[in-house]
């Protein structure tokens, strides 16, 4: 393994002897050949601050989580894979629960690694693989979801256990579920939830219904897992999972903090892959995380006290929904034109009020993931919340990325340009894509939008 | 002072030579494969037409989809807003502009100063494009500058109910095959180019004097169906093409003053 791939993805020390084999077995499998590894060291340096400790060591949290997901049955292991929205405390509870059990998001972890630091070409056969096994090409089925199917089909990650479907809201995912379940005969525990009563409500009206009745979905989920996986799934490793949780949402908002600096010290490049791979971990990718993201807030502060920045200090900024996996489509091309993004509503918590405290720890969870973030909610709750990062963050311009398969979230984007155009008078621009399928992507198409955009926006500071 | 705008877009190449506040020359070149050819190109004959060398241009602003493949043009700018410079040098009361090209529709809501304050795209679907007229010309074995006079003889409309050129290439013939006027299909297909882009800029309200560019505003029959359907007058500049290019004129001419007596290599 070439060792200047290893460390720029942080691999170092002790930890080479026990993880270069597997990463190498791993990277056999995936069918990375050493010109691969030459163009991901140039995509990975280009687009991300590798000069950064901390930001190498996210990096190999990262390709860790692709590893250890890759080769679980070969190590042993029996496996579950949970779905969007990530109900990630049962996942680490998962994983938690017995050093034969291991949990993930399969589809967020694959695209995380590979769209990144490869570019569509290993995405690609994957995606074309789940177009050939159920999944309709094009904008029809999701791009994550045909990462799933594709990769297990190709034997590129391994047949799971179980499968955790999240979330009612998501109609695509219990559809890939059927297929997978219909392919290989998986068992599936879904988890349901209902809107809000009040479409105005969040986060503060989150009835205690709704939170009984989504904490008993879950409770029913662990159960399931339980049952397949041989393992009580107790309450204890759940509330050691949560724990867990609570500490990386802790110290990655410790970080985003940070974003609010003049100029903003770390590209949204970066601080996305942060957010995704210390997210999408299950086990030691978390504890790991907490060490890297302490290591990165010391040299984020010292690029604040230098006054360096991808984007000039003084600079407008602008807020950006959500972008795709490959940083180089979208926030490369903001950050290009002289806007810096301060902030994502993907990594931001909600601003206001006091959270409610449960003793169940299932009320806990439902009530914590319904308030984190609009997945549970109305369209109003997402403008809501945007509303409230864009005075939070101070920003001159709204990016609304749309992730075009995700047939939930068609109004609301259109909603939200209308509603905050007019009451918070910034600009808005919707951005149609894919957040791993660039298939399809127009550079010139979204040059053009982007680039009159940011002249809206610069004109107005 | 003397500079030029190249507009390059996906059908055509366009370029526009001012001299201080006059069009002294503009050219219009269909792009064949290379967009850095088909630039230099229209330049060199834009050029040739005024009598004047490159080296004698002061500034030059490239815009479109090949801008960014210019390698003699000093700045690229979005076309959007190079259209929304050229129409209010044109038409300073202007303060809607649909631009329709081989590739793309736009409308953009502009202000008292001709600077851009909303604007709408489509997506990576050809319909409501050059392109969507460009295949249905094929299909009728028409040519595109027949297709605006053809329609306006048009006594019984026909519905294309398929905003999607694929499909609507399938209805298209089946619509001939079942014996309908040519003319009434050439309107039918306009009005569905019209109800597409007014409903993608519907937010921005349009209003008289809206102004229609690029090369589809040289069918009357667009114009005419833009008109029906938004309910507002529709005005279209003599040279409807090369807007974007006076546009990217203008902005050399500017980006010139800004930068007097410094290289414009550094702007």
């Amino acid at each position: 393994m070439d060792p200047e791939f290893l460390n720029l993805i942080g691999i170092e020390g002790e930890e080479l002897n026990k993880e270069v084999p597997r990463l190498e077995k791993a990277f056999g499998i995936l069918k990375i050949v050493p010109k691969d590894i030459d163009r991901a060291k140039e995509r990975v340096s280009r687009i991300f601050s590798m000069e950064l400790r901390g930001m190498r060591k996210i990096w190999g949290i990262a390709v860790k989580e692709l590893v250890d997901l890759i080769l679980a049955k070969e190590e042993g292991k029996k496996v579950a894979y949970g779905s969007y929205p990530p109900l990630s405390e049962l996942l680490v509870a998962g994983s938690l629960a017995s050093d034969d059990i291991y949990c993930s998001p399969a589809e967020a972890v694959i695209d995380m690694v590979l769209s990144p630091m490869f570019g569509p070409d290993k995405v690609v056969p994957i995606l074309e693989t789940a177009e050939r096994h159920g999944l309709a090409p094009n904008l029809a089925a999701c791009s994550f979801l045909k990462t799933r199917l594709g990769a297990i089909v190709n034997g590129i990650v391994p047949i799971p256990d179980l499968l955790l479907s999240f979330c009612f809201l998501c109609d695509q995912t219990p559809k890939t579920d059927e297929v997978l379940h219909d392919l290989y005969g998986i068992p599936v525990a879904y988890v349901d939830n209902i809107f809000e009563d009040n479409g105005y409500g969040w986060p503060e009206d989150i009835s205690q219904e709704r939170v009984e009745y989504f904490a008993n979905e879950i409770r029913c989920c662990a159960e399931k897992f339980s049952q397949v996986m041989e393992h009580e799934l107790t309450e204890e490793k759940v509330r050691e999972a949560v724990a867990l949780n609570a500490n990386v949402f802790r110290a990655a908002a410790d970080l985003r903090e940070f974003m609010k600096a003049d100029p903003v010290p770390l590209s949204q490049s970066d601080f996305m892959m942060i957010s995704r791979a210390v997210y999408s971990a299950t086990r030691r990718g978390s504890l790991e995380g907490i060490e890297a993201l302490a290591i990165l807030s010391e040299e984020v502060k010292k690029r604040i006290n230098q006054g360096v920045g991808p984007v000039a200090k003084g600079a407008p900024r602008v807020l950006l929904t959500n972008a795709p996996m490959d940083p180089s489509p979208l926030v490369t091309v903001i950050e290009g034109l002289g806007l810096a993004i301060p902030a994502t509503s993907l990594a931001s918590a909600p601003i206001k009020g006091t959270p409610r405290a449960y003793d169940s720890i299932w009320e806990h969870i439902a009530y914590t993931l319904m308030r984190r973030r609009g997945a549970y909610h109305s369209s109003w709750g997402w403008i809501l919340q945007l509303k409230e990062l864009a005075s939070v963050w101070n920003v001159d311009g709204l990016i609304i990325f749309v992730h075009l398969p995700c047939r939930q979230y068609e109004l609301f984007p259109l909603k939200a340009k209308e509603v905050i155009e007019k009451e918070i008078g910034i600009p808005v621009v919707i951005i149609e894509g894919d957040f791993v399928d660039l298939r399809d992507y127009n550079a010139q198409q979204t040059r053009t939008r982007l680039e009159t955009f940011a002249e809206l926006v610069k004109r107005r500071k | 002072m003397r500079v030029a705008g190249i507009d390059v877009g996906a059908g055509t190449a366009k370029t526009v030579i001012l001299e201080d506040e006059e069009i002294v020359s503009w050219k219009v070149m269909p792009v064949q494969g290379n967009v850095a050819q088909a630039a230099e190109q229209v330049t060199h004959e834009a050029l040739e037409k005024a009598g004047i060398s490159l080296e004698a241009l002061d500034c030059i602003v490239s815009t479109g989809y090949g801008r960014d493949a210019i390698p003699f043009a000093h700045r690229a700018i979005s076309e959007i807003i190079c259209h929304a410079i050229g129409v209010h040098f044109l038409i300073p009361s202007a303060r809607i502009i649909i631009d329709i090209g081989a590739q793309d529709s736009k409308v953009m809501r502009v202000n008292q100063d001709g600077k851009v304050i909303d604007f709408a795209m489509n997506d990576k679907c050809a319909a409501g494009t050059g392109r969507f007229l460009e295949v249905m010309a094929q299909v009728l074995g028409v040519s595109l500058e027949e297709m605006g006079s053809l329609s306006m003889t048009s006594k019984n409309l026909c519905s294309i109910s398929s905003t999607c050129t694929v499909f609507a290439e399938t209805e298209v013939i089946s619509l001939r095959a079942e014996g309908k006027h040519i003319e009434d299909l050439i309107a039918g297909i306009h009005r569905a180019i019209a109800i597409r882009v007014v409903t993608m800029g519907s937010h921005m309200k349009f209003n008289h004097g809206t102004v229609f560019t690029g090369g589809v505003a040289k069918n009357v029959g667009v114009k005419n169906a833009l008109e029906k359907t938004s309910g507002v007058e529709i005005i279209v500049p003599t040279e409807p093409q090369i807007t974007g290019a006076l546009g990217a004129a203008l902005a050399a001419r500017e980006a010139c003053k800004k930068h007097s007596g410094s290289a414009m290599e550094d702007m």
